[in-house]
C-alpha cells in the first residue's frame, strides 16, 4: 500500500545512524584490551554451557562415596564433591545451568520490562503514571527479598528461581524503555509515521522499539551477570536449585560445610562464578564506556 | 590526586585498627566458670507450657524441671527417677496417680514448691493446649491433697502417662497469678521471663543473639563440684562458623557440627568428642495412598534399593548406625527384628512381581532443607532407582512448605517420599508410634499411613498397665509394621556431641542427646 | 511554596507506593500454599488446636476481608503477631532492625566514602593502573558471591589469623550498652562506654567490610563514568585555563556536576544493600532483619514477612526520597 512504503522511506534517517556508531564504537572497545580479554572469556563460557556435555570428563551426576572430596589431582582436576562426583565436570554443567538462568531472567525481565516501559512511555498521561508506580513498587523492593517471596511461592527450583529474579528486574528496563521512548516519541520521523496513519502497535514495535533498544543490549549483560550471582544466593538460601543440580550457587552452598577440610571445593566453584560475572560485568562495562557518545575520548 | 588516595587509605587502616587496640579481649577460652554454647536456632517462646522444639527444650532443661525424669542413658520406665516428686504411686486401674513433693524446693522468685504449683502448672499446660499439651488429654482433674502431695485424676488409662510427665514442667504458681493479665495465665509475661525451680536463672535474652543463665543459688541439689556458674547460649547459624568457635575455645559446645568436621576434629586435641546412643530414627516415609506405592511389593523394592552402606559408611564416616525398625535399639520395647538390606536383584525381582520390571514411573522425594544427610541421602537414592528403571526427583524445603506439600489436600500434590527423623519426646514408644502411625493423628509424623489393626493395638497400648503385656503389643504393632512396609527406615542418630577440652563431663538428656543437661557438666582447667 | 507543593506531591508518591508494596507482598504470601495457624499451634498440635489457632490468626476469613483488615491494622501501628512467638511483630522488628541499620549505615558511609574517592580517582588517572585497578578491585568484588566472601574472610581473618572476631555484635561476656537508639556504636559512645564501643566496632568489621566488597563498586563506576563525562565538557578546559588549580577543578566543579548520578547510585544501593546484608547476617550470626526475614520465610510466617517487607522497602523510598530532595541542594539549576 501507498502509505506503508512513504512509512518506510522515512524512518530510514535514524537507523542509519546507528549504524555508523556501530563500527566506531566496535573499534572503541577492540582498543580496550582488558574489555576484549572480558568479551572473549564470556563467549567462552557460553560455549562452555553449551558443549558441557560433550566437553566434561565425567557424568555430573553418578555418585561415588568411597572417592569423597579428594583433593585435585590428574584424574579429576578439580577434586571431587560430597559424593565423589568429578567437581570439574560438575562445574561445566554449571555453566550451562547458570546461563539458563541468565537467559530466562534476561529474557523475561527484558520483555515486560520493555513492553511496560514502551507502552508507559508512549501513551503517557494516566497509563504511564500508574505504570510508573508500579514499577516504583517493585522497585522499592530490595531484591533478594523480592526473589525469596516468589520462589518460596512458586516452589523451590532452578526455573523457578530464575522466573523470580526475572520479575525483580524487569522494573530497571521498564524505566529505561520509558525514557528511550519519551526522547524518541518527539522524533520527527515519528510525527511522520503518524501521519501517515500508521497503527499504534506496528508503529511501537517496527519503529519505536528498534530504535530505543540501544542501551537495553548493554544492560542485558550486566543483568545476566546480577542474575548469576542472584540465582547463587537464591540456592544458597535454598530456594533454588536442587540436589543433584550441578548449579554453582547450590554447590558453593553445599561446599561451604567442607570448607575447612576440602578447601578446594568452594574455592574452585567460588573461582567459577566469580570469572564467570567479572567477565560478563567488564564486558558490559566495556560496551558501555565504547558505545556512550559522551565520554572524553583518549585520541 | 594520590595523596588523597594516600590519606584515605590511611583513615581506613587507624579506623580498623584503633577499636582493636582498645576491645576486650575477643578471643581466649573463657575462663572459669563460664559454658558458652553454640546453637543453630534460639527458642521463639520461653513458656515452657509451650516450648517444644529442640531449641526451646535446650533452654527449659536449664530453668525448669519436671516431676520425674529418665535417669540418663536409659529408656526404660523402670528407671525414672523423681525431680520435683519424691515417690509416686499409682493406682491399679491406672486413672490416679499421686505423687509426693520434694520438701524445700525454691522456685527463682522465691517461693516454695507445693501441690498447688504443680496443679496450677498442669491446668495451664492443659489450658492453653498447645506445644506437648497433647500428653494431658487425659487428665481430668487435678488435687492438691496436701501441701507435698499431688493427685491426678485420668478419664481413661494411659499408660505412657507417667513418662509424658517428663515433658510437663513445674512454673511457680505465685508467678502466674502475679503476672497474670486478662485471664491469658500469665502468657505474656511467661513468652520473655521465666519462674522455674531448675539450676539455671535466666539473667539475660537478647534476641537473636544470646541467653545468658546463671546458676540458682538456691538450688536443691547445691553447688559442689565443678560446675558451670554461667551459661551463655549464643546462636550461630553456620555449622562451619560453630566449628572455628569450638575450636578457637571461645565456644565449649556446638550443636550443628558436621560429620565431616567431626571426623576433622579428631585430629584437634582442643576438642572432645562424646558419642551417644541414638533415639531418633532417620527414616522415608512412603505415600501409601498414591499409586505406585499403594502396592506393598514396590515399597518393598524400595526398601531393597537403599543403598545403607553407601551411606552410613561412605558418607557418614560410621558415625550413625544402621536402623532397624522405627524404634531406636535403646527402647526396652524394640522388637529386634531383621534390618534392611541393600539388595537391587530383590529390588528388581520385587518390582516385576507387582508389574512393573522395567520401572517406568517418577517419583518426588521431599526432605528438610539444611540437614545435609537428608540430601545425600537421598542423592544416593536416586542414584540406584536409576539402576531400577525408577525416576527419582528430589526437594529441599524449609520446614512450614514441607509440613505443608506433605498434607496437601490434593493427592496429586503430595509427595511420594518424605525425608525426616522423630525424635521421641519421652522414654515410651508411643511417644513416636502412635503420632506417626495412628490413622488419625494430626502430627507432622503422620503421612497417610492406616490400619485399623494397628490403631487398635495402639489405643490398646495405652490402655494396658501390665508393662511386660505393654511390650508385647508394641512387639507386635512393630511387626505389623514390618509387613506393611509404610517408610524405609535408614540410620540411627547417633549423635556425637564436640566439647572444648575444658568440659571433662557432660550428661545428655536420654531423649534427646542434642540436650546437655547443663547441671553435669564439670569443668576442668 | 513550590517547593512545599512537590514535597507533598512527593510524600503522596511515597503513600501510594507504600500502599503497593503492601499489596504486593499480601498477595505473594498469600499465594503460598501454606497454613501458618499449624505451623503456629505446634508440631505436636491436634487438629482443633490448629482450627483455634487458625480462628485467633484470622486466616478462616476470606482474602479481601483478611486485606481490609490488616491495611486497617496498619494504620493503628498493628502488624500482626509472629505466629510462632506470638510475639507482635511491631516489637520483633524493633529488636532486629537496629542491628541491620547498623550494618548498612556503617556500609554506606564506608562505600560513600572509598567509592566516589576511588572513582575520582579513576576518573583522573584514566587508563593507569589507579585506573584499571581500582575497577578491577571494586569490579571484582560485585563478581564475588558474598556468602563465599563471608566464609573466607571468617576463616582468614578469625581462624587462621586471630585478628576479628568470627559472629555476633558484640564478645559473649560483654552486656549491651544502654538502650537509646540500639545501634551500639552510638550507645557505647552515649554512655562513655569505650571498651563496649571498641568491642562493637570490631565485630562489625567483617559483615561491613563484606557487604561494602560487593557494594562499593558501582558507586565507583557511576562516579568514574560521570567524571569522564564532566571532563569532556568545555567548561572544564575553560576553569584550568582560568588557573584554577586541579584539586579545585575537580572536586569543586567536576565532581559537584556529577553529584547527581552519583547521588542516585547511592540511593539505589541502599536497596541492594539489603540484600547482601541477609546472606552477610545469616554466615555472620548479626542479630538483624535479613536473618529474621529468611527464618521467617521459611516458615511461612506472613506477619512478619510483611512488616520486614515494609520496613525495608520504607527506609528504601524514604531515603531515594531524601536524595532527591537534596538534588537542588548539589545542582541549583533543578528547581521544585
Amino acid at each position: 500500500m501507498s502509505s506503508d512504503t512513504r512509512v518506510r522511506s522515512l524512518d530510514v534517517a535514524v537507523p542509519q545512524q546507528r549504524r555508523r556508531r556501530l563500527p566506531r564504537a566496535l573499534r572503541r572497545l577492540l582498543r580496550d584490551r582488558i574489555g576484549t580479554l572480558a568479551g572473549v572469556t564470556t563467549v567462552v563460557i557460553f560455549l562452555i554451557g553449551l558443549m558441557a556435555p560433550v566437553l566434561a570428563p565425567y557424568d555430573p551426576y553418578t555418585p561415588s562415596p568411597s572417592a569423597r572430596l579428594q583433593p585435585p589431582s590428574a584424574s579429576h582436576w578439580f577434586g571431587t564433591d560430597e559424593l565423589g562426583r568429578d567437581l570439574f565436570s560438575r562445574v561445566l554443567y554449571g555453566a550451562r545451568i547458570s546461563l539458563e538462568v541468565a537467559v530466562i531472567t534476561v529474557t523475561l525481565a527484558v520483555v515486560l520490562g520493555c513492553a511496560v516501559g514502551v507502552v508507559g512511555g508512549y501513551l503517557g498521561g494516566g497509563v504511564d503514571q500508574l505504570l510508573m508506580r508500579l514499577t516504583d513498587v517493585f522497585l522499592a523492593f530490595p531484591a533478594l527479598l523480592l526473589a525469596m517471596a516468589f520462589a518460596a511461592a512458586l516452589g523451590p527450583s532452578i526455573v523457578n528461581a530464575a522466573l523470580a529474579l526475572g520479575l525483580v528486574y524487569w522494573p530497571g528496563y521498564a524505566r529505561l524503555m520509558r525514557g528511550q521512548v519519551l526522547s524518541i516519541r518527539e522524533h520527527l520521523y515519528v510525527e511522520a509515521a503518524q501521519a501517515c496513519g500508521i497503527s499504534t502497535p506496528r508503529l511501537l514495535l517496527r519503529h519505536i522499539l528498534p530504535n530505543a533498544f540501544d542501551p537495553v543490549g548493554v544492560r542485558a549483560t550486566m543483568t545476566g551477570g546480577y542474575a548469576i550471582l542472584m540465582g547463587a544466593s537464591l540456592s544458597f538460601i535454598g530456594l533454588g536449585a536442587q540436589p543433584p543440580a550441578p548449579e554453582w550457587g547450590l554447590m558453593v552452598a553445599v561446599a561451604r560445610l567442607y570448607l575447612l577440610n576440602a578447601w578446594w571445593y568452594p574455592t574452585l566453584v567460588g573461582a567459577a562464578v566469580f570469572i564467570t560475572i567479572l567477565a560478563i560485568t567488564m564486558f558490559g562495562d566495556a560496551v558501555q564506556d565504547a558505545t556512550d557518545p559522551k565520554l572524553a575520548q583518549q585520541g | 590526586m594520590r595523596s588523597v588516595c594516600v590519606r584515605l587509605v590511611a583513615l581506613c587502616v587507624i579506623l580498623a585498627l584503633a577499636p582493636w587496640a582498645g576491645s576486650v579481649t575477643v578471643f581466649g577460652a573463657p575462663k572459669g566458670d563460664l559454658f558458652t554454647a553454640a546453637q543453630r536456632n534460639q527458642p521463639t517462646t520461653l513458656d515452657p507450657a509451650i516450648g517444644s522444639d529442640a531449641p526451646s527444650t535446650k533452654y527449659l532443661i536449664a530453668a525448669y524441671e519436671p516431676l520425674v525424669r529418665n535417669r540418663f542413658g536409659t529408656l526404660d520406665e523402670r528407671h525414672l527417677e523423681g525431680v520435683l516428686a519424691t515417690s509416686w504411686d499409682i493406682s491399679s486401674d491406672g486413672l490416679r496417680y499421686t505423687f509426693h513433693l520434694r520438701p524445700g524446693v525454691k522456685f527463682h522468685d522465691g517461693s516454695q514448691l507445693d501441690a498447688e504449683s504443680v496443679k496450677v502448672s498442669i491446668e495451664r499446660m492443659k489450658t492453653i493446649n498447645l506445644g506437648n499439651a497433647y500428653v494431658l488429654s487425659a487428665v481430668q482433674e487435678v488435687n492438691a491433697v496436701s501441701p507435698l502431695t499431688v493427685q491426678i485424676t485420668l478419664s481413661e488409662p494411659y499408660a505412657p502417662f507417667i513418662q509424658a510427665l517428663t515433658l510437663v514442667y513445674i512454673v511457680s504458681s505465685t508467678a502466674v497469678k502475679e503476672h497474670q493479665v486478662n485471664g491469658d495465665l500469665a502468657q505474656g509475661w511467661f513468652r520473655d521471663h521465666e519462674a522455674g525451680s531448675g539450676p539455671y536463672r535466666l539473667d539475660s535474652w537478647q534476641l537473636g543473639q544470646q541467653m545468658q543463665l546463671s546458676a540458682f543459688p538456691d538450688y536443691w541439689r547445691g553447688w559442689s563440684g565443678n560446675h558451670a556458674k554461667t551459661l551463655i547460649l549464643r546462636l550461630v547459624a553456620e555449622p562451619a562458623t560453630q566449628r572455628l568457635l569450638v575450636q578457637s575455645g571461645e565456644v565449649d559446645w556446638a550443636d550443628s557440627i558436621t560429620t565431616d568436621d567431626i571426623i576433622a576434629l579428631r585430629q584437634d586435641k582442643a576438642v572432645r568428642e562424646q558419642r551417644s546412643p541414638g533415639l531418633a530414627v532417620f527414616y522415608l516415609m512412603m505415600n501409601t495412598k498414591k499409586p505406585p506405592l499403594t502396592d506393598v511389593r514396590v515399597r518393598q523394592a524400595l526398601v531393597a534399593a537403599f543403598p545403607y552402606d553407601q551411606m552410613l559408611k561412605g558418607v557418614l564416616h560410621g558415625l550413625m548406625s544402621p536402623a532397624n525398625g522405627y524404634l531406636a535399639p535403646g527402647f526396652p520395647e524394640h522388637d529386634h527384628g531383621a534390618p534392611a538390606q541393600f539388595d537391587l536383584a530383590r529390588a528388581r525381582q520385587l518390582l516385576g512381581d507387582a508389574g512393573y520390571s522395567k520401572g517406568g514411573f517418577t517419583l518426588t522425594l521431599v526432605y528438610f532443607n539444611p540437614l545435609d544427610y537428608e540430601s545425600l541421602g537421598s542423592q544416593l537414592f536416586a542414584d540406584q532407582l536409576q539402576n531400577l528403571g525408577i525416576t527419582l526427583k528430589l526437594q529441599g524445603l524449609p520446614w512450614a512448605s514441607l509440613l505443608q506439600r506433605k498434607s496437601d489436600p490434593d493427592i496429586a500434590q503430595e509427595p511420594d517420599l518424605v525425608f525426616y527423623n522423630v525424635t521421641p519426646g519421652f522414654g515410651s514408644p508411643d511417644s513416636i508410634l502412635y503420632p506417626t502411625f495412628y490413622s488419625k493423628s494430626t502430627h507432622w509424623g503422620h503421612f497417610n499411613y492406616a490400619n485399623p489393626k494397628v490403631d487398635a493395638m495402639l489405643d490398646q497400648a495405652r490402655r494396658t498397665l501390665n508393662a511386660s503385656q505393654r511390650t508385647a503389643l508394641y512387639v507386635q504393632i512393630q511387626r505389623q509394621l514390618r509387613a506393611d512396609t509404610p517408610g524405609i527406615p535408614l540410620m540411627l542418630w547417633d549423635i556425637v556431641n564436640v566439647y572444648s577440652a575444658r568440659v571433662t563431663h557432660a550428661d545428655v538428656a536420654s531423649t534427646s542427646a542434642f540436650v546437655i543437661d547443663y547441671y553435669t557438666i564439670q569443668l576442668g582447667q | 511554596m513550590r517547593f512545599l507543593a512537590y514535597l507533598a506531591m512527593r510524600i503522596g508518591w511515597l503513600i501510594a507506593v507504600m500502599l503497593g508494596v503492601v499489596t504486593l507482598t499480601f498477595l505473594i504470601t498469600n499465594v503460598v500454599p501454606a497454613d501458618p495457624a499449624r505451623l503456629a499451634a505446634g508440631l505436636e498440635a491436634q487438629q482443633a488446636q490448629v482450627d483455634t489457632m487458625r480462628h485467633l490468626m484470622g486466616l478462616d476469613q476470606p482474602l479481601p476481608v483478611q486485606y481490609w483488615n490488616y491495611l486497617v491494622r496498619l494504620l493503628h501501628g498493628d502488624l500482626g503477631l509472629d505466629a510462632r512467638s506470638q510475639r507482635p511483630v511491631v516489637t520483633q522488628l524493633a529488636e532486629y532492625f537496629p542491628a541491620t541499620f547498623e550494618l548498612v549505615i556503617v556500609t554506606m558511609t564506608l562505600y560513600i566514602l572509598l567509592g566516589v574517592i576511588g572513582g575520582v580517582a579513576a576518573a583522573v588517572e584514566r587508563g593507569s593502573w589507579v585506573d584499571k585497578g581500582a575497577q578491577l578491585l571494586s569490579l571484582g568484588g560485585l563478581a564475588m558471591p558474598p556468602f563465599w566472601v563471608a566464609i573466607v574472610f571468617q576463616v582468614v581473618f578469625f581462624a587462621q589469623l586471630h585478628w576479628l572476631p568470627a559472629t555476633g555484635r558484640l564478645s559473649a561476656v560483654l552486656a549491651p550498652p544502654p538502650h537509646i537508639t540500639g545501634l551500639y556504636l552510638v550507645d557505647s559512645l552515649v554512655a562513655g562506654q569505650w571498651g563496649t564501643w571498641c568491642d562493637a566496632a570490631v565485630h562489625i568489621m567483617l559483615p561491613a567490610v563484606t557487604l561494602l566488597v560487593g557494594s562499593v563498586a558501582n558507586v565507583l563506576r557511576i562516579t568514574r563514568r560521570a567524571m569522564l563525562q564532566v571532563f569532556a565538557q568545555p567548561y572544564v578546559a575553560t576553569a584550568r585555563a582560568k588557573g584554577l588549580s586541579e584539586r579545585i577543578v575537580i572536586w569543586r566543579h567536576c565532581l559537584r556536576n556529577s553529584a547527581i548520578p552519583i547521588l542516585t547510585m547511592i540511593g539505589l544501593q541502599a536497596g541492594y544493600l539489603f540484600s547482601g546484608a541477609i546472606i552477610i547476617e545469616i554466615v555472620f550470626s548479626w542479630p538483624g532483619l535479613g536473618k529474621y526475614a529468611v527464618d521467617s520465610i521459611a516458615n511461612l510466617d506472613f506477619p512478619p514477612i510483611m512488616g520486614v517487607t515494609l520496613i525495608v522497602a520504607a527506609a528504601f523510598v524514604l531515603i531515594n526520597l531524601l536524595i532527591d530532595l537534596a538534588y537542588p541542594l548539589v545542582d541549583p539549576r533543578i528547581v521544585y
